[in-house]
């Protein structure tokens, strides 16, 4: 991680049925983070990964 | 006990008078579940809670057609619905489905299931006018005192087990203003059962799936964890790469359930999967394995008994409310290694010209000509291996690229090294990137098929019977430092 957003970059998201565990449950949940810059990202060509 | 006022009105009471409240010319399809289940848990080889939990809901389907062939559809569901709330119900989907926007997938609603099933669909289940069925703690009270054995045997051992048993049942009544009554009891247990070394540095697992527990051989299970964690006294660490593996029941059915999730007609027809066909069209027709492999559906395979007609509770892709009641009859998605068939609704098959052929909620895939399921055992399949990885099941399983079916996860709880026909050590877990399309092309052999739990996809689909698998060049794309 290089550089983390400001305030005005913060966004909460979220869902409202995630599901876990046994027996099984349904919460809503949310995550909120700002923007972010990453370097040195591993990328998959998932064409090639696919092939047979 | 007879009815009143303040006793709970019956599944089929509530459908009748759903029925009997919409508008004059209104058309419905009212579906009631009545869910009931019970639960163990233990850790440490002590039982530690249990539970019982019961729900019911009722689902109202408006459909609100207009003069111009076009129609609206509205849903409301609600849980625990008094017989003075079911008009207000009505009316609400009714509201929803005037306001709606007209639906794609609008068609007439299903006259002829009940021509061709009658009131039983299969022979000795209940009739419509039966009291819905239910489980109860009882119905996990023989498992129980096996498992007590088992515990205590554990202990003995120096082994220490962790587990959770499930048994639910769903009892589901289908009825609509076109006369059909159809109802579906569907028993549905499971079994998970992680085993670890005194000092918890070692760990397997082994799960099973059941109608009513009386075939769960918890002893058994415990007897193949032991051997497992005796495999892992020794630690070899393997790199990524491509490997030759063989991948258990469970194993291969998450990855088989992937496979079925993605095969309905419309993606294909609409060029979005990977069974679309290049240029336009479907790949039905086409060799995807050189071995004689069969995948397939049927409601009343034994062990796995489903509902053998459409119960949809909204439409999707593949799914339509208009083909509730439809008969699901047996069918072959893979025939002798060929795709043979796309699920889909009356709707989808149409955009994809394809015959209709609606979702079984169970899956088997099965060895040579006629779905024969006889081949090698695991044991015997590790005793013919040169060199390869055994592993036990993944976890985690992501779809990357629909075109590809490309899917990403992770092993756990056990990945073995096999060399000259026996187990020699335990191997680090990995990431793996696998297309289970491409699978089927690089499949070396196929065991006996037999009942087996899906690990990962447990929760949702725990209807299979699938073999063990040789495939080569299984794609462990890196090391996972997971254990």
């Amino acid at each position: 991680m290089q550089a983390v957003g400001g305030p005005q970059t913060y966004l909460l998201g979220g869902v409202f049925n995630c599901g876990k565990g046994q027996p099984g449950q349904v919460a809503p949940v949310s995550h909120g983070t700002p923007a972010a810059l990453f370097r040195q990202v591993r990328v998959l060509n998932t064409a090639e990964e696919g092939q047979g | 006990m007879g009815h009143n006022e303040h006793s709970p009105s019956s599944p089929q009471q509530l459908i009748e008078q759903a029925l009997n409240a919409a508008r004059p010319g209104g058309e419905l399809v009212v579906i009631a579940d009545e869910h009931s289940t019970v639960n163990l848990r233990w850790a440490a080889n002590t039982l530690t809670t249990n539970g019982v939990a019961s729900t019911r809901s009722l689902r109202v389907i408006a459909i609100d057609r207009h003069p111009d062939g076009t129609c609206g559809v509205g849903t409301v569901s609600r849980s625990g619905v008094r017989a003075d709330q079911v008009a207000g119900l009505v009316r609400a989907a009714e509201k929803a489905a005037a306001d709606a926007a007209p639906a794609d997938d609008a068609g007439e609603l299903v006259t002829d299931g009940m021509a061709r099933y009658g009131q039983r669909p299969r022979l000795g289940a209940p009739g419509w006018d039966e009291a819905a069925a239910s489980t109860e703690v009882a119905a996990l009270r023989g498992f129980a005192a096996r498992l007590g054995e088992t515990l205590r045997e554990a202990q003995g051992a120096g082994r220490k087990l962790y587990g959770f048993a499930e048994h639910e049942v769903t009892s589901t009544f289908l009825g609509t203003s076109r006369g059909l009554r159809l109802r579906h009891d569907q028993p549905t247990g499971r079994l998970e059962l992680n085993a670890k070394s005194g000092d918890m540095t070692r760990s397997a697992w082994a799960g099973a799936a059941t109608r009513d527990f009386t075939d769960v051989d918890v002893a058994a299970l415990e007897a193949g964890l032991a051997e497992r964690l005796s495999w892992q006294s020794r630690r070899v660490d393997l790199p990524a790469g491509r490997y030759e593996v063989l991948l258990p029941p469970t194993a291969v059915a998450d990855l088989m359930i992937n496979f079925y999730w993605e095969a309905g007609a419309r993606g294909a027809a609409e060029g979005r999967t990977v069974f679309a066909a290049p240029g336009g069209g479907t790949r039905v027709g086409e060799q995807l394995s050189p071995l004689p492999v069969s995948l397939f559906s049927d409601p009343s395979y034994p062990g796995l008994e489903c509902a053998p007609f459409v119960v949809a509770h909204a439409s999707g892709e593949d799914s339509s409310v208009f083909d509730n009641g439809l008969p699901s009859p047996p069918v072959s998605w893979v025939a002798d290694g060929v795709l043979s068939a796309l699920h889909s609704s009356r709707h989808s098959a149409g955009l994809a010209q394809l015959p209709v052929t609606p979702p079984v909620d169970n899956l088997v895939l099965a060895a040579g000509p006629g779905a024969g399921g006889t081949g090698p055992s695991l044991a015997e399949m590790i005793a013919s291996t040169k060199r390869g990885l055994l592993l036990t099941c993944l976890w985690y399983i992501r779809e990357v690229d629909p075109q590809t079916l490309l899917l990403t996860g992770l092993t756990r709880d056990g990945v073995y090294l096999i060399e000259d026909g026996a187990v020699t050590g335990a191997v680090n877990n990995f990431r793996f990137n696998e297309t289970p399309v491409g699978m089927l092309s690089r499949l070396a052999s196929v065991g006996t098929t037999e009942r087996t739990l899906p690990r990962e996809w447990g929760d949702y689909f725990t209807r299979c019977a699938m073999p063990p698998l040789r495939v080569e060049g299984f794609n462990m794309s890196s090391v996972s430092q997971a254990s």
